[in-house]
């Protein structure tokens, strides 16, 4: 199983959107195997859930999120947990412990946002705001 | 009110600098006042300390970035504020530092709602009585809201050129350097990019804009048509030409001259338009004499000049005149994030002309329109809502509103050449259902009006029981 996480001097990024390094984790059995840094710096938001894809990223651990890139990473079966913030070292740790982390983990104005991959059943909508 | 109206930024600098300090004692509004008059601005507003975390949130902050005051007061301002300039670019940490002011600064956000947000930034400094720099504050205005969004995301354009991409708003910030000179213009992208867009915003943009803009499509005329149609004719060029007739180039005479599909031109036609472009001279047909030409160029093309000047189509040394300024619009699909704002900008404009109350579009249908992949760019897009406003009455728009074709592309199973046994047909059948029911075998019995297990059973009897792992349907794939 791998999970990336934006990454800000060793925090979690607080958008997925403008983040310039990803933190790839590979793990198994609740303890990491592999560890990579990547340069996302300028990469167009298409590109960057492409890029997970190729990764075989299978868990977007991250902070804000726009819609649309959501939903490109949400399509290619990737499943998205947002609205963090707080050392990556520390949610990581929490996320791999099985449990989804602490509330005092939450990006202001946000609650922890689970969305499942493209298989799930799961219904939002989008709305045009008028 | 009518004080921070009028005086603006720095008015607001120097009553929230009295409520963090209570320096000017000599001010008549109390503390509470000057809190709501605060709260009573359209811009939002917050303070930050030396440590970046923010001491200060009004209400119009609280509205744009989706985030209650209670919860962004003591945190950082990247982690409430989420737009692209927080990192190393932030302008707060440059204005904490150096004390430089800034204004007009256009980022965009995310809110908390995950809307990405333009919005024009403005940043200036706190200093305590010694002078010495003791926090920032940022104004902020959001400019997706409302006539600013269906106008445009950058201020000052008069034309709808919609996007959040930073390859987009790249071309857009150059603009008005370009306007602003007489060089030929090319403008390169597929079809229904917009060149056209681009194209009148230079036009709008230039000293140019109170003279024409004369639009040719060079690839919908012959060529005799077309050399009459550029440069006009005298009366007795021709039989019938009873009387002049000015060209495109003398109608567009102190303006700009549109010249859309330039690369469908013939060879003669090249050598014509070189010569104007060279010379800045022309001949109308039966002329004598040449006329001065004072226009300024842009072309455009889908095609790949480079590819036609290598097979000799096209010819080098008009490419170089006309391709002084090059810019290349990307296709839609390198530019996915654009898709909702410009769903919902038709959304937008399609309820007003069509007398509609449609909200949106729901998830499923959004999912199809992200993954499409528009040989037919934005015009595609623009095709497939205004079907859709079609089938659509009211509410939100579905996928069963969208074209076929959108969800049924590449993963559509169909027959294999002379194997359509009654087998095959039926296996084709039952996928095609599964494939448009993400696998889900209960909701795809329901709609081939089936028991689940009759299902199960029928997949289990033409090997379908596990999609990847028969290569026989793989050879179903198209």
């Amino acid at each position: 199983m791998k999970i990336a996480l934006p990454l800000e001097s060793g925090f979690i990024a607080p958008t997925f959107d403008f983040a310039t390094q990803l933190m790839v984790v590979a793990c198994a059995g609740g303890a990491i195997i592999e560890k990579q840094v990547i340069d996302i710096s300028g990469q167009l938001p298409s590109l960057r859930a492409a890029q997970l894809k190729a990764l075989d990223v299978n868990t977007l651990i991250c902070g804000a999120i726009s819609n649309p890139l959501a939903v490109m990473v949400w399509h290619q079966g990737i499943d998205i947990i947002s609205g963090l913030s707080g050392a990556a070292h520390t949610i990581l740790k929490e996320c791999l412990g099985g449990k989804l982390p602490a509330s005092r983990h939450t990006l202001p104005g946000f609650s922890k946002k689970t969305w499942k991959g493209y298989c799930g059943r799961r219904q939002r909508r989008f709305r045009s705001g008028r | 009110m009518q004080i921070v109206e009028k005086s603006g930024f720095y008015a607001l600098a120097y009553l929230l600098r009295y409520l963090l300090l209570k320096e000017p004692k000599s001010m008549s509004w109390n503390k509470q006042e000057l809190l709501n008059i605060l709260d009573t601005i359209q811009e939002g507003v917050f303070v930050i300390d030396k440590d970046h975390r923010i001491t200060f949130f009004n209400q119009a902050a609280e509205k744009i970035s989706g985030t209650k005051r209670e919860e962004a007061l003591g945190r950082l301002c990247r982690e409430v504020f989420r737009a692209d300039g927080c990192g190393s670019e932030c302008l707060l940490k440059k204005t904490l530092a150096t004390g430089e002011l800034f204004s007009e600064r256009v980022v965009t956000m995310i809110d908390s709602n995950g809307m990405s947000k333009p919005v024009s930034v403005a940043t200036t400094v706190i200093r305590d009585a010694k002078g010495a720099i003791t926090g920032a504050i940022e104004t902020f205005r959001d400019l997706s809201s409302g006539e600013q969004r269906l106008r445009s995301l950058i201020s000052g354009y008069q034309n709808n050129i919609i996007t959040i991409n930073p390859k987009m708003l790249t071309i857009i910030r150059t603009l008005p350097m370009i306007a602003e000179s007489d060089s030929a213009v090319l403008l390169q992208g597929e079809s229904g990019t917009g060149k056209e867009l681009f194209a009148r915003a230079l036009h709008g943009l230039s000293h140019r804009k109170e003279k024409p803009f004369v639009a040719v499509n060079c690839g919908a005329l012959p060529d005799t048509l077309l050399e009459s149609e550029l440069f006009g004719y005298k009366a007795g060029a021709f039989t019938d030409a009873k009387k002049d007739k000015p060209g495109r180039f003398r109608m567009a005479e102190g303006g700009v001259i549109f010249l859309d599909e330039i690369g469908d031109t013939s060879a003669a036609m090249q050598v014509k338009l070189l010569r104007v472009i060279q010379e800045k001279e022309y001949e109308p047909l039966g002329a004598s004499q040449s006329a001065k030409a004072d226009v300024r160029i842009i072309s455009a093309t889908n095609r790949n000049l480079d590819l036609m000047i290598q097979k000799a189509a096209f010819r080098k040394d008009l490419f170089y005149r006309i391709s002084v300024i090059s810019i290349t619009i990307p296709p839609l699909r390198e530019r996915r994030e654009d898709i909702p704002l410009l769903v919902d900008y038709c959304i937008g404009v399609l309820n007003k002309r069509q007398k509609k109350q449609i909200r949106g579009i729901d998830d499923d249908a959004m999912t199809c329109l992200m993954t499409h992949d528009y040989p037919g760019n934005v015009r595609e897009l623009e095709n497939i809502i205004e079907r859709a406003f079609v089938l659509c009455n009211k509410g939100y728009i579905q996928k069963k509103h969208l074209p076929e074709t959108l969800y049924r592309g590449n993963g559509d199973f169909v027959l294999n050449n002379g194997s359509g046994s009654m087998k095959n047909v039926e296996a084709a059948f039952i996928l095609n259902a599964l494939a448009r029911n993400q696998w889900d075998r209960g909701k795809t019995a329901c709609e081939l009006g089936m028991h689940r297990t009759t299902l199960y059973r029928k997949m289990l009897s033409l090997g379908i029981d596990n999609e990847k792992q028969s290569p026989e349907i793989e050879k179903m794939r198209e």
